[in-house]
Order: structure tokens, then C-alpha cells, then sequence
């Protein structure tokens, strides 16, 4: 009652963030949110931003500061553009906006001031925030600030995106904004106006630098010469085409590489755990389920995490560094022989972290066409829910051997992702009609050193998040697992009798002649449908079903593929072999499973069609894949 | 001339004389801040006859064969 009043009381400011992409927006977005990461709203609307309190440090928080993808003008050539164009007009969140900051990036001003220009005439109350000071700082570029001012007719501050610097100040003038009239909607430029704006642009760019500085573009040049240097060589036609296979190569590999140590240790942290709470109460039931139920659900997917955190890690110093749009660049060509473009690398990069995001980012690609199709081929790539399960089957097909197959095997794994990945789209493409001329035209932004610590804390948080969303899931299907799979006869002595006539054993048995031809038997078949709430559940419920209490075994991982390499179906045979173990990791590869991304795929195109046509060409396709490649390897004699 | 024409090699610069077409690839050459009169180095091209890579003042551009097409150029 109180807050709703107090909220009643006090008029609530609302300030948008609008510039082009790479202008800093974000990073002046998070300093004065002071939130650590891009948060991304899902309102139920079409229109996406993010929105935040202003950072209570900077004072009384009755401002709200919103940010909006990178835009070039008003007038919108991807969906991308058409949010922060909505987004200021008609926000679902906010009543109104009063203000407007626009970012301008310090080295580009000349460019930067256009969409200024733009957004001069609709009338919104204005503010511009010129980014990148270190930058023109380190360079002896000093800007005539009220020279400015005066032309544009609006406050304008400079900002250190490194240091925070000018950040009290900003929200100071921000604070001061307000309407004296109802902003306009954009009216387009002709071709006329449009050169005598570029024009007008340049010279005020040129005025502002010169009056403080000396050989303005001289400095300005300095600042750019290494990116051109650099471009030399990583955009060179067969050079930087091999770098760019070197680079992503490394980026998957390192995923293998690096995380082994730590996910060996964060194992043996909960085999400790696992013998000391089931020692606590042998033989009873809580133990039991905290043990097994709980503690082994937790571990088969806790190992995983610095393999995740590594993923992020990395796609976040190839973006930060400004080599992403590079590769999107080398990579043009290929992709728009399968119907997509050279935009769409980043968002199928990252559905290697996750779908979900990666269906989010495909916003920016201006063609309808392309970015269907990059959407109906992002759940091929193998997101990192996918790893455990990848690992767990590479660790049992290659268990003892050199550490070398396994992480060929894993590089193979992701290779097959991609080749799926293009065939798909290749195929897609022939069905979607074009309406529109496909846009490539990319910023190249200059190399910047990454900040190694705000890296981490990145890719710490993404990862974090990750778990947190994952991890009810997989509390909630340990539970239930552990349930089916303890009662109702939990007093039964012989373990896998008891598993057999449990809840769980009873619905396997139902699926079982369905899963039968993929080479593996009811229990797999339960991880194979808990697998559809999450994929990684998949790992904990074989935990859970194949009961891996009874071993002496070092580590959870060990004794579950002890458990796995005796485990045998009602006719005696073996159920993990080469060919049912391989033919569970094509499966994972193929299948979506994954409500999430069918949720958002509905969501972002707008069409139930085109989500649940994926979801069941996906599934069946790998099921009938599945089957035909293990009864193959089998008829070929691979056990 | 256009931007492809075959006789620009990298490190050359071309000055824009005008705009071919009157669509969308105009409108967003435009945006990205080129226009009649303005300076542009070549830099070169993305593998398998990607991309063309320019610059103008401080920024980076890459343009597709038929997004570079649209800009008239003459050697400077």
C-alpha cells in the first residue's frame, strides 16, 4: 500500500539510452544502473529493453534509465531498430520518456551526430554524452565541449567508460530534462537533406575538435592505426581465413582443455559430500534422498560449470576485443550461399552458450529471410546444456585412453553441430521466399584490449545465472526421479529389482519400445523424456537411476561410468555400447529439447507454425537418425 | 566507376562522386556516414570474394558486393 503510494507521490523519470552500436551506451548503462551485467527484460510485449533504477550510490533513485539497441537512424532496417524506435514512442513499461541521452562515440562524432540531428527534429528533450574519453584522452584530443553545446543546442558531457568519469554529472543534467512539447514522429530525409546534414555533421565534428587540438585527425588517425594494422592481417583473404579457424578452434578446444582440472575438483568436492551425508544415516531414507537424490543430481551437473563458464568466457573476449564483427565479416561469404549472412555468426556463436539468448540476437540481421532461417538453425548448435551429456559419453567411450581422442571427439562433436547447422539452412533456404534485399554493411569497431576483470564478472554472472535457472529444474526432477525410482517398494533389498517395480520402471517400461530401436533401454528412455525439461537433468537422472551409491569409487563421475559400462537390460545385454552411446550423442546433437526455446522461438516469430514445425522436424529427424545409425554400426558389427 | 570496379586495389582512395540506386542499401550507405565528396581507402576483401573493407575518416566499413556497388567513385 505504502510503495504504491509513494510511487504515486514522487513523478518518476524516465530516461532512454539511444546511440549507434558500439557507441559505449551499455557500458554507460551498467554505471548508471549499476548493475554488473546486460539485463534483458522479457515483458510480454513484442518491444524489448532493458530498464533499471538509477545506481543508488548517485542519489535518490526516481530516475529510470533505459537501454535500447544500437540504432544508425531513425528510420529502422532490422528488428533491432525498430525496438528503440518503439521503445521510445510507444514503451509498454514506461508512461513516457522524458528525455533522451544519446551516446556519440568520441572517434566517430562526425558519423554520431546525424542520428542527434534526427532526434533534434522529433523535439525530444536531448542530452549528448560523448563516449570513449580514454581513448581521446591518451591521444591529447580535447573537444570543445560548449562549442558544442551551443550548436546543438542541448547539454553535452563526456564520459570514461574505464573510470566512470563525468557519471555525476551526466545524471545531474539528466535529472533537468524535461518535455516542452509532445515530441514528433521522424520524418525521413531526402537524398538533399540527407548530404547537407552529413555535411553540417562533419563540420561541426571538425570545428569542435580543431578549436582545442591540433592535427585533430592526425590524433584521430593515431588512434585507428593499429586496428588497420591489425586488419592487415586478420581480415586478410587467406591469412585471416586461417586465423579465423585457428581462433574458433582454440575458443571450442580450450572449452575441453582448460575446464578438466577444475570440473576433477569440483567432483571430488561432491563425492566427499556424498559419503559424508550418507554416512550420517545408513541405510535410512533421508540419507538416501539427500544423498542420492539431491548431492548426485547436483554433481552430474555442478562438473560442468567450468566448461560453461570457459564457453562465455570466451565468446565474451572475441566480442569485447571487436574481432566478432571481423569473423562475421570472413565468414559472409559462406553463410549467404546457405541463405543466411555473415550477420548471423554471432548469434549461431553464441547458441553455443545458449538458444535462447542467441534467438534474442538475431534482431540485428535487417532481412526477414536470413534471420529466420538463422533462428531455425541456432537449436542445432550445441549449447552448453549439451556438454555433460557430450562428456559423459565421451568419458565412457574413451575411458583411460588419451585425453586427445576425447577432445577430438568432442571438436568432431561440434564440427557435426555446424555441418548440421549449415545442411539445414541450405535446405530451409529453398522454402522461405525473399522480400526483402538481404543487408550485410557492418561497423568494423577498432581492437580494444578487453578488461580482463569485467570479462570475468561477466561471464561469472552469465554462468551464474545459468545455474540458478538450471538448477530448480534439477532439483525438482532429482526429486521426482528419486521418487519414482525409490517407491513404491523402497524396502526391497535387491536394487535393481526395487528400480524395476518403481514408478519410474513402470513408466519406462510404457516408452521402452519406442527408445528400444535407439539401442537403449527404459531407464535412458526416463532420461530421455526428463531430458525435455532440461537437458542436463539428463546426466543427473542416469545418475539417479542407475544408482550409484553402492560403489567405492573415488569420484561421482567414475562410479556412474562403472555403473553405466555393467549395465545391463531385462535380456541380459549390455545397454551403454559404442553404438548406443554413440547413437544418444547424435541424438543430443539433433533433438530440441528444450521448452525454453521453443518459448522464445514463438515469441520471436511471431508464429506457433514455425516453433512447432521445428520442434517436430528436429526431434523426429533425430529419432529416425538415431535409430538408423545404431542398428547400422550393430548390423556392422560394432557392439 | 563503382566501388567493385576492378581496377581499385587496396591501399588506393576514391572519392564519392554520387549514389547509383535510390533504395535502402543508399539509405543505410548514407546512415554509416558516406556521402558525395567524402574520401574512402580501400583496404580489401573479405575470402571468397567477400565483403569489400573501406575506410573513411576513423571508421571501418564492410560492404557487400551490391551494398559497395551503389557508390560511384573516382580515383583521387
Amino acid at each position: 500500500m505504502r510503495t504504491s503510494e509513494t510511487e504515486l507521490a514522487v513523478e518518476q523519470l524516465s530516461i532512454a539510452l539511444v546511440g549507434a552500436p558500439n557507441s559505449g551506451k551499455t557500458t554507460l548503462y551498467n554505471w548508471l544502473t549499476g548493475s554488473r551485467f546486460k539485463t534483458v527484460n522479457y515483458p510480454g510485449a513484442t518491444v524489448e529493453f532493458s530498464l533499471g533504477h538509477l545506481a543508488s550510490h548517485l542519489g535518490e533513485s526516481h530516475m529510470m534509465v533505459m537501454d535500447t539497441p544500437g540504432t544508425y537512424s531513425l528510420h529502422p532496417k532490422s528488428a533491432d531498430e525498430w525496438v528503440t524506435l518503439k521503445s521510445i514512442y510507444e514503451n509498454p513499461k514506461v508512461k513516457k520518456i522524458d528525455g533522451i541521452i544519446v551516446v556519440v562515440d568520441g572517434t566517430q562524432i562526425s558519423r554520431h551526430l546525424q542520428l542527434v540531428m534526427q532526434l533534434r527534429e522529433t523535439g525530444f528533450p536531448l542530452m549528448v554524452v560523448i563516449t570513449m574519453s580514454d581513448l581521446l584522452r591518451k591521444e591529447g584530443i580535447e573537444i570543445d565541449i560548449p562549442y558544442l553545446q551551443k550548436t546543438l543546442g542541448c547539454p553535452v558531457l563526456q564520459f570514461d567508460g574505464l573510470l566512470a568519469g563525468g557519471l555525476k554529472e551526466i545524471v545531474a543534467e539528466a535529472k533537468k530534462l524535461h518535455w516542452t512539447k509532445e515530441p514528433a514522429r521522424p520524418v525521413p530525409w531526402t537524398f538533399e537533406i540527407q548530404e547537407t546534414k552529413l555535411n553540417q555533421c562533419e563540420q561541426i565534428a571538425k570545428e569542435a575538435l580543431s578549436h582545442k587540438t591540433d592535427h585533430a585527425q592526425e590524433r584521430l588517425n593515431r588512434i585507428v592505426a593499429t586496428t588497420e594494422k591489425l586488419d592487415r592481417v586478420l581480415l586478410h583473404p587467406f591469412l585471416g581465413f586461417a586465423l579465423f579457424i585457428v581462433i574458433m578452434s582454440a575458443l571450442f578446444s580450450s572449452v575441453y582443455w582448460l575446464a578438466t582440472p577444475f570440473m576433477d575438483m569440483i567432483d571430488g568436492w561432491f563425492s566427499v559430500a556424498n559419503e559424508w551425508v550418507a554416512g550420517l544415516g545408513p541405510g535410512t531414507l533421508w540419507a538416501d534422498f539427500l544423498a542420492n537424490g539431491v548431492i548426485t543430481s547436483f554433481a552430474a551437473f555442478m562438473v560442468f560449470v567450468p566448461q560453461i563458464f570457459i564457453l562465455f568466457l570466451g565468446i565474451g573476449i572475441l566480442e569485447s576485443t571487436g574481432y566478432l564483427a571481423r569473423a562475421a565479416t570472413l565468414i559472409d561469404r559462406p553463410f549467404s550461399a546457405l541463405g543466411m549472412s555473415g550477420r548471423s555468426f554471432v548469434p549461431l556463436l553464441s547458441g553455443f552458450a545458449c538458444a535462447v539468448p542467441a534467438i534474442i540476437a538475431t534482431r540485428n540481421i535487417p532481412s526477414t529471410k536470413d534471420r529466420m532461417i538463422t533462428n531455425f538453425v541456432i537449436p542445432l548448435m550445441s549449447c552448453s546444456a549439451r556438454l555433460p551429456v557430450y562428456a559423459l559419453c565421451i568419458a565412457f567411450l574413451f575411458h583411460g585412453e588419451s585425453p586427445l581422442k576425447a577432445g577430438l571427439a568432442l571438436a568432431a562433436l561440434y564440427i557435426g553441430s555446424m555441418f548440421l547447422g549449415a545442411l539445414a539452412a541450405g535446405i530451409v533456404s529453398k522454402f522461405i521466399p525473399r522480400q526483402e534485399p538481404s543487408l550485410f554493411m557492418m561497423e568494423l569497431p577498432i581492437y580494444r584490449r578487453p578488461k580482463f576483470r569485467v570479462l570475468l564478472r561477466h561471464a561469472w554472472t552469465r554462468t551464474l545465472s545459468y545455474v540458478k535457472r538450471a538448477g530448480p529444474i534439477i532439483f525438482t526432477f532429482a526429486v521426482i526421479v528419486w521418487v519414482g525410482s525409490t517407491f513404491p517398494n523402497y524396502q526391497t533389498e535387491d536394487a535393481h529389482q526395487k528400480l524395476e517395480e518403481s514408478y519410474v520402471g513402470q513408466l519406462g517400461k510404457v516408452i521402452e519400445p519406442v527408445v528400444a530401436p535407439m539401442g537403449v533401454d527404459w531407464r535412458v528412455g526416463v532420461g530421455l523424456i526428463s531430458a525435455f525439461a532440461a537437458r542436463e537433468v539428463f546426466v543427473s537422472s542416469l545418475a539417479v537411476t542407475f544408482n550409484i551409491t553402492d560403489g567405492d569409487e573415488d569420484s561421482q563421475q567414475e562410479a556412474l561410468l562403472t555403473q553405466m559400462s555393467a549395465a545391463t537390460n531385462a535380456q541380459g545385454e549390455k545397454i551403454f555400447t559404442v553404438s548406443s552411446v554413440i547413437g544418444l550423442m547424435v541424438f543430443f546433437l539433433i533433438a530440441l529439447q528444450c521448452m525454453s526455446t521453443v518459448g522464445v522461438q514463438i515469441r520471436e516469430s511471431g508464429s506457433w507454425k514455425f516453433a512447432v514445425t521445428q520442434l517436430v522436424a528436429f526431434n523426429l529427424f533425430a529419432y529416425v537418425l538415431v535409430v538408423l545409425i545404431v542398428q547400422g554400426l550393430r548390423f556392422i558389427g560394432v557392439p | 566507376m563503382n566501388l567493385l570496379d576492378k581496377s581499385l586495389k587496396p591501399g588506393q582512395k576514391v572519392e564519392i562522386t554520387g549514389f547509383t540506386s535510390d533504395n535502402v542499401f543508399r539509405e543505410r550507405l548514407h546512415e554509416m556516414g558516406l556521402r558525395v565528396g567524402m574520401l574512402i581507402t580501400i583496404l580489401g576483401r573479405a575470402p571468397f570474394g567477400g565483403p569489400l573493407l573501406i575506410r573513411f575518416n576513423t571508421s571501418f566499413l564492410a560492404l557487400r558486393n551490391e551494398e559497395a556497388a551503389c557508390a560511384r567513385v573516382k580515383l583521387n
